[in-house]
């Protein structure tokens, strides 16, 4: 639906397509990745994050053992050696404990009773800041608050700082503005999102005009069905279109069609055939505020037409649809262990006196026994 | 690419406004100047949200005729946005090079088209300019004019002090607006581009109004009264009266006797009343007085090469069919 004149005429009176007004959105430009680029990133802000860490834990372990000399002498091969207290996080847990705390945000955000929009761009900035950043650099239980804070300024939604954190267990409003700027930064200061929620509702409006006018495809659908279709859609948008990878591979148009294929594929797919293959309309008169921008993530193809375009979309919505449902799920009690490894990542002095705490209570164990074995 | 303040030479100040300073910096390293927009952050909500919405809107709206944010920089109490360096603003610019304000017709029709396609990009991308005026158009030594200050506050102001009612000027806001319109719509910008043009050809302010109403009567004594008549709806306004003394329009070619009929028909489109009948910036620039901009003759490449040129800017990369519209 590259709606740009499929006939090249008439270039300079036509207007400018959403198609168009996609690509040159930074969304696209800079936040649309395919699947190989994404995990070449994710892995190599792992390895970034495993260096920081490493390099955190020697710097604290060298001055540990200078100050301590007796119990690294005994210890300092077996139970005090790095390679026995250093465990960080792997690419895949990482992903598990993102995965864990972007569910907070959707809580957090309904605990506000913040609008949609805020919510989901607060969801786009936290997928986009542990692109380039790991968790063991920047504890996401913070981070997730600034880009809920920074979401509600970008999306015109007032909340003050202090009424933010009020209801927040220990957090300051220091904790949450003192990454502001770090939040901006590695989003690259690219603030707007695109989110499927309006194109969900061009659809919604365009299905009750295609399916319905003249006459109605088929007699049991109905205004209210396509009404129940958009709300389960509406849903399947917060369950699975937030958290998943999709908003980094599909455009906002191409996702909005996967919630309603997905929900009802009977009508959805009635939809798509007549708007393409029994329409013979020109593509490009297709209206605003929706269906064109579905294929702008395919860079390079032409403009194709009807069958092609029919199978092209099918094609990539149930693709969509597939790739919502991987996301990285975890236990209560997986979630838990990823994040005591998280917090010794980031705190590693606490993680190598507490291994010398448990030593020393052992040795005085080991003292008083012999003791005790006297009397 | 994290830039430190460092990295800038602090110049003169080049305005004030409610949220930030401007100045004028060089980059120490390459020489070049730039426009550096410092927002304090003593206030304890960390980043103001209007600076935010700005950059926002700002790294969207990648365009050879708005002014382009190179980076933001952060220190210990303030942050500062780093603007491409624009030479003066517009009415600074008629100050100078105007016969008494007045600019000469080709340099109007270069302005207006630039004016116009600045705005054609922000509505086509969905954006409300709301405060176009003289002082926020900025011009380059090329001849480039860009739309600039797109935040609440003005960002090029000018380097002198003017009348404070200037600066919450009312002279440029559309009929409809000061009638109470909360519908904001594309077609408020295209009454303040017509409202610019006729300034551009006569060194005057078309509507110096002084306070809403006095603005209205300013408006209607040169476009007529309005009235259900011509033009359906206006008494369902809020700032409606029933009493409004009666104007009957005014020829325009009166006022501005050095435009071309051409010009004084596009004029005409851009100053209607109505919103809805308001040409838009697509039209507009469209409009036979542009044939020549339109259609280059070999006298005129010389502009269309120094805009082609310019057209990106350099630390921008271009995608491949990123879809901007050429014309």
């Amino acid at each position: 639906m590259t709606s740009k004149d499929n006939d090249g005429s008439e270039r300079k009176s036509s207007r400018v397509s959403t198609d168009d007004l996609y690509r040159r959105s930074t969304q696209f430009k800079l936040w649309s990745f395919t699947k190989d680029e994404l995990e070449t990133i994710r892995k190599s802000s792992n390895e970034k994050g495993k260096t920081y860490a490493n390099a955190k834990f020697d710097k604290v372990y060298e001055r540990i053992k200078a100050e301590q000399t007796d119990i690294f002498s005994k210890y300092g091969g077996a139970e005090l050696s790095k390679n026995v207290l250093v465990d960080l996080i792997t690419l895949q847990e990482e992903r598990k404990y993102l995965n864990f705390y972007s569910k907070n945000i959707i809580q957090a955000a309904n605990f506000f009773q913040m609008p949609t929009q805020v919510k989901a761009s607060a969801m786009a900035f936290f997928k986009r800041f542990y692109l380039f950043n790991s968790v063991m650099q920047y504890h996401p239980k913070y981070v997730l608050y600034t880009c809920l804070f920074l979401a509600a300024k970008s999306e015109n939604y007032f909340i003050s700082i202090n009424s933010f954190c009020e209801p927040l267990q220990k957090t300051e409003p220091k904790d949450v503005l003192d990454l502001e700027f770090i939040v901006l930064q590695s989003l690259k200061f690219t603030i707007m999102v695109h989110h499927p929620f309006r194109p969900l509702y061009g659809f919604f409006l365009d299905f009750q005009e295609v399916l319905l006018q003249p006459s109605p495809a088929s007699s049991d659908i109905t205004i209210d069905k396509i009404g129940q279709l958009y709300d389960q859609a509406k849903k399947w948008l917060n369950d699975h279109g937030l958290i998943s990878d999709v908003s980094f591979f599909y455009t906002p148009p191409q996702i909005a069609l996967a919630a309603m294929y997905d929900s009802n594929p009977r009508i959805t797919e009635k939809y798509l055939r007549r708007k393409f293959l029994k329409d013979k309309e020109p593509l490009n008169t297709i209206k605003e505020e929706e269906p064109d921008g579905v294929d702008a993530q395919q860079k390079d193809s032409l403009p194709p037409k009807g069958t092609e375009v029919f199978d092209l979309l099918v094609k990539t919505i149930r693709k969509c649809v597939e790739d919502s449902k991987t996301s990285q799920e975890s236990t209560l009690e997986e979630s838990t262990k990823i994040g005591e490894k998280c917090f010794f990542a980031n705190n590693p002095e606490k993680l190598i006196n507490k291994k010398i705490k448990k030593l020393k209570k052992l040795e005085a164990q080991e003292q008083e026994s012999p003791q005790e074995a006297k009397v | 690419m994290v830039g430190s303040s460092s990295q800038f030479q602090q110049l003169e100040k080049l305005g004030e406004g409610t949220y930030a300073t401007v100045y004028k910096g060089r980059n120490r390293a390459t020489g070049a100047l730039v426009a550096l927009k410092e927002i304090n952050l003593d206030s304890e909500e960390g980043t103001p949200s209007t600076a935010i919405r700005e950059i926002s809107l700002m790294k969207e709206l990648d365009y050879h005729n708005i002014v382009t944010l190179y980076d933001v920089i952060h220190t210990e109490n303030k942050l500062t946005i780093v603007f491409e360096y624009m030479d003066r603003d517009l009415k600074r610019y008629m100050e100078v090079h105007g016969n008494n304000g007045a600019l000469d017709l080709k340099t109007v029709k270069s302005f207006m088209f630039q004016l116009l396609k600045g705005i054609m990009f922000c509505h086509d991308n969905r954006v409300l300019h709301r405060d176009l005026k003289p002082q926020n158009l900025l011009i380059s030594n090329k001849g480039e004019l860009k739309l600039g200050d797109f935040g609440l506050a003005r960002a090029f102001g000018i380097p002198f002090n003017t009348f404070s009612n200037e600066v919450v000027t009312l002279w440029y806001r559309a009929p409809d607006v000061l009638l109470g319109s909360r519908a904001y719509t594309t077609s408020i910008d295209i009454w303040s581009a017509g409202c610019i043009f006729a300034e551009m050809c006569t060194g005057k302010p078309l509507f110096p109004g002084s306070a809403n109403d006095d603005q209205l009567m300013k408006i209607f004594r040169l476009m007529g009264t309005p009235n259900e008549r011509t033009w359906p709806g206006v008494s369902s306004y809020p700032n409606y009266k029933n009493n409004w003394q009666i104007f009957v329009p005014q020829d325009l070619r009166l006022l501005i006797p050095n435009l071309d009929s051409m010009g004084l028909n596009l004029l005409n489109s851009l100053l209607q009343m109505r919103p809805e009948a308001r040409i838009t910036a697509r039209q507009a620039l469209q409009h036979p007085w542009f044939h020549e901009i339109n259609n280059p003759s070999p006298l005129m490449h010389h502009i269309n090469d120094s805009q082609q040129q310019s057209q990106q800017p350099p630390q921008q990369q271009q995608p491949s069919n990123n879809g901007q519209i050429n014309y």
